[in-house]
């Protein structure tokens, strides 16, 4: 098969999600499967090994939570890399790149920025104050059963809508990548994340981050290092022969539409690397930035990290670390997403998966030797099974994250009042990981063939306009209470889902009505254009025939065969919006009985972030705690020198 | 902190409200707005850089602190 062939095969696979011809929807061609599988095996065999050598290490409960406090700076900074570098940021934002040019690569700007909050405020107080979870770090000077109960349900809200979406998205990219059913995939993720978590608890999940971005950045160093190579490693030169692509700036002419009429081959292929393809509604890209800049710092399983270091100095050189290796791999994001661009073409990828996941995948099937070589394919399944890495990875990061919150805050926390053994307190722990392990396959099943890609903006939302108004303001503001951290939680939390579901991100069913109506209705035009150039040309061929007179340009059969591959063309979309349309069945209105959405913006940042901070103070003024304010110095002191933080459990 | 924020911002704002200052061709096809995204990444490693080596400052006097804590009997 041709390249293009399997890619249009791939592509019909991919789009009919749930076809029972899983052999045509993947990247990998039968013949070299093998290959597939083996690079998998050998990445999941060593992975296992890790949580083998990591099990006979977890033996109290602060190595299954924190792995005993004993990692080094160095290589939490590559497990915090590991936890962040999702299938979202490796696949997705190389995607973005390859499609959309400069757009993307902006994109990736903010989720680096986001460890400038991490670093300056949230890191090392955290790792002085809290033990294992947040709500540890309310609990200092606050009500700790109060705090506790109500931040356990914040972090297991936040990391069960992450949790949805790298479960679902998950299953799609191994079902697209390798063709094994989709229920097949998830249930695979989900039980070697249990595994890892398990047995290994943090210590295994942390060695499986550092083993998963370590693979990640050796294989995108490796593809850049080709597709850039050529060039002479060359910035001006490599992108000039990028823009000088026919792909590409046939991409650009498309999503421009009549815009580009006027333009130049040269002008297309610049404005590749101009701003403006992607985002049309800078409020939203500035609401979307300040849910990344705040909500890294909210994000329980990346805070959690923070409990697995000695010190708090080991603390910062962890996120120093993260920060130079995260964004060292977005600068590499740019090369992989153009390179795509020029060498795969965007058509091509997005026919494979509209998002543009299969960017980085396809450029290393190419930079092997193409679609027919072993070596193309091996570089492709070394590259998926990087990719599965990495949403296992990040899974057991979650659930470790979730389960704990569940174990150690509600049922030791609360319900135990702090009276509970390491060795009830491990058993605990595992029993809620086997819970939150469960619920995630279950709904990574439920959620197939939903739209999920919300819900890490959600999860974001949600950490933003809850988590950090109250750890920040507990960490720095002295009239901070149990009553300010309540309120936050609840109404950033409330606000953040609410503003979501009355947002264009839902389903709006009369809306896509109309567009789809509009669509029927531009092809019925194009229809009856075609019908007439169709008699036309008829009319004039006979015309010709009759007369001995030669056909003229643009009259003759192979006009007259171009239009009528139009009309099917257009047919064709026709019916697809038809099919749209009845998929809506009778239903008027969104999930929340809307016809249209009652506010604009995709992210609520902008407006949940400022009415989560509103709520801490409101709730902290309103509500009198001496032993908060009694609380302040020594919380103080011990945020900024570590007095009073346990000793490490020594490794 | 507010540096870094403000400068992040830009970003978007400008490529929203000022492509015209993004395109202009700086170093063969490479325009200023590319230079300013990738300046991005240079600030946000310039800040963690900068704190850290402050922060490694702090850390001798936190030590000393805890130190002074231990003498004195303080909790643990």
């Amino acid at each position: 098969m041709t390249l293009t062939k399997k890619l249009l095969l791939g592509g019909l696979g991919a789009a009919a999600a749930f076809a029972a011809a899983p052999a045509f929807a993947q990247a990998v061609a039968k013949e070299y499967q093998y290959l597939t599988f083996a690079v998998f095996g050998a990445i999941i065999a060593l992975t296992m090994f890790v949580t083998y050598v990591a099990a006979k290490r977890t033996k109290t409960v602060a190595d299954f939570y924190a792995a005993g406090g004993g990692v080094s700076g160095l290589q939490n900074g590559w497990a915090i890399a590991g936890d962040y570098l999702s299938a979202a940021s490796f696949l997705g934002i190389a995607g973005l790149i390859s499609l959309y040019g400069y757009d993307g690569f902006m994109y990736s700007v903010g989720w680096l920025v986001a460890y400038i909050t991490v670093l300056l405020v949230i890191a090392e107080p955290c790792r002085n104050i809290g033990k294992y979870t947040m709500g540890d770090i309310l609990a200092f000077r606050n009500n700790p059963k109060v705090v506790k109960t109500f931040m356990a349900i914040s972090t297991i809200t936040v990391s069960t809508f992450y949790l949805t979406a790298q479960m679902v998205g998950g299953g799609v990219l191994v079902k697209t990548l390798i063709g094994i059913d989709y229920e097949i995939s998830v249930i695979a993720v989900g039980i070697l994340m249990m595994a890892y978590v398990l047995f290994g608890g943090m210590v295994a999940t942390t060695w499986v981050q550092i083993i998963k971005a370590i693979l990640l950045v050796t294989a995108s160093l490796l593809m850049v290092a080709l597709v850039w190579g050529q060039y002479g490693f060359s910035l001006p030169g490599y992108l000039g022969e990028v823009i000088k692509d026919p792909k590409v700036q046939a991409r650009v002419a498309a999503l421009l539409g009549d815009a580009a009429k006027n333009m130049t081959p040269e002008q297309l292929g610049q404005r590749y690397l101009e701003p403006g393809l992607l985002f049309k509604a800078p409020i939203d890209q500035i609401s979307l930035g300040m849910a990344l800049v705040l909500g890294t710092a909210g994000l329980p399983h990346i805070l959690m990290r923070f409990f697995t270091v000695p010190t708090a100095q080991q603390a910062r050189k962890s996120v120093i670390w993260a920060m130079a290796i995260i964004g060292g791999f977005y600068v590499l994001t740019l090369f992989l997403g153009s390179g795509a661009a020029m060498k795969v073409g965007p058509a091509n990828i997005a026919a494979v998966d509209a998002g543009g996941n299969m960017a980085a995948p396809l450029l290393a099937q190419y930079l092997g030797g193409g679609a027919n070589s072993v070596l193309g394919n091996l570089f492709l399944a070394f590259v998926a099974a990087v990719a599965f890495a990495t949403i296992v990875a990040v899974v057991a990061g979650l659930v470790l994250a979730a389960a704990s919150a569940m174990s150690h805050d509600i049922w030791v926390g609360v319900i135990k009042g702090d009276n509970a053994t390491s060795d009830e307190e491990l058993r605990a722990a595992r029993i809620c990981s086997v819970i939150v392990g469960a619920m995630a396959i279950t709904i990574g099943i439920l959620a197939k063939g939903q739209n999920v890609a919300h819900l890490v903006a959600l999860a974001f939302a949600v950490a933003a306009s809850a988590n950090f108004p109250v750890v920040l303001l507990t960490l720095y503001w002295k009239r901070c209470n149990t009553g300010g951290v309540v309120a936050g939680l609840v109404v950033g939390t409330l606000a953040a889902i609410a503003l979501v579901l009355v947002s264009p991100n839902m389903t709006y069913p009369l809306q896509v009505k109309a567009a789809q109506e509009k669509i029927i209705k531009t092809q019925d035009d194009r229809i009856a254009k075609f019908n007439s150039d169709v008699q036309g040309i008829t009319a004039a061929i006979e015309a010709a025939k009759a007369s001995n007179q030669p056909l003229a340009a643009g009259m003759d059969e192979a006009a007259l065969a171009k239009a009528k591959a139009g009309i099917a063309a257009a047919e064709k979309t026709k019916a697809g919006a038809q099919q749209k349309i009845a998929d809506l069945g009778t239903s008027t209105t969104s999930l929340v009985g809307l016809e249209k959405p009652l506010f604009e913006l995709r992210n609520p940042g902008l407006i949940s972030i400022p009415l989560g901070f509103l709520a801490v103070f409101l709730g902290s003024l309103l509500y009198r705690d001496r032993r908060a304010e009694e609380m302040w110095e020594e919380l103080y002191v011990r945020s900024n020198t570590g007095i009073g933080r346990a000793a490490a459990a020594a490794h | 902190m507010v540096f870094a924020i403000i400068y992040y911002f830009l970003l978007p704002i400008g490529a929203a409200y000022f492509p015209e200052l993004y395109k202009i061709k700086v170093w063969g096809p490479i325009n200023v707005g590319l230079l300013f995204a990738l300046s991005q990444f240079i600030v946000a490693w310039g800040i963690a850089w900068y704190y850290a080596r402050r922060a490694s400052q702090f850390d001798s006097m936190a030590d000393a602190i805890a130190r002074d804590a231990q003498k004195i009997g303080g909790k643990r």
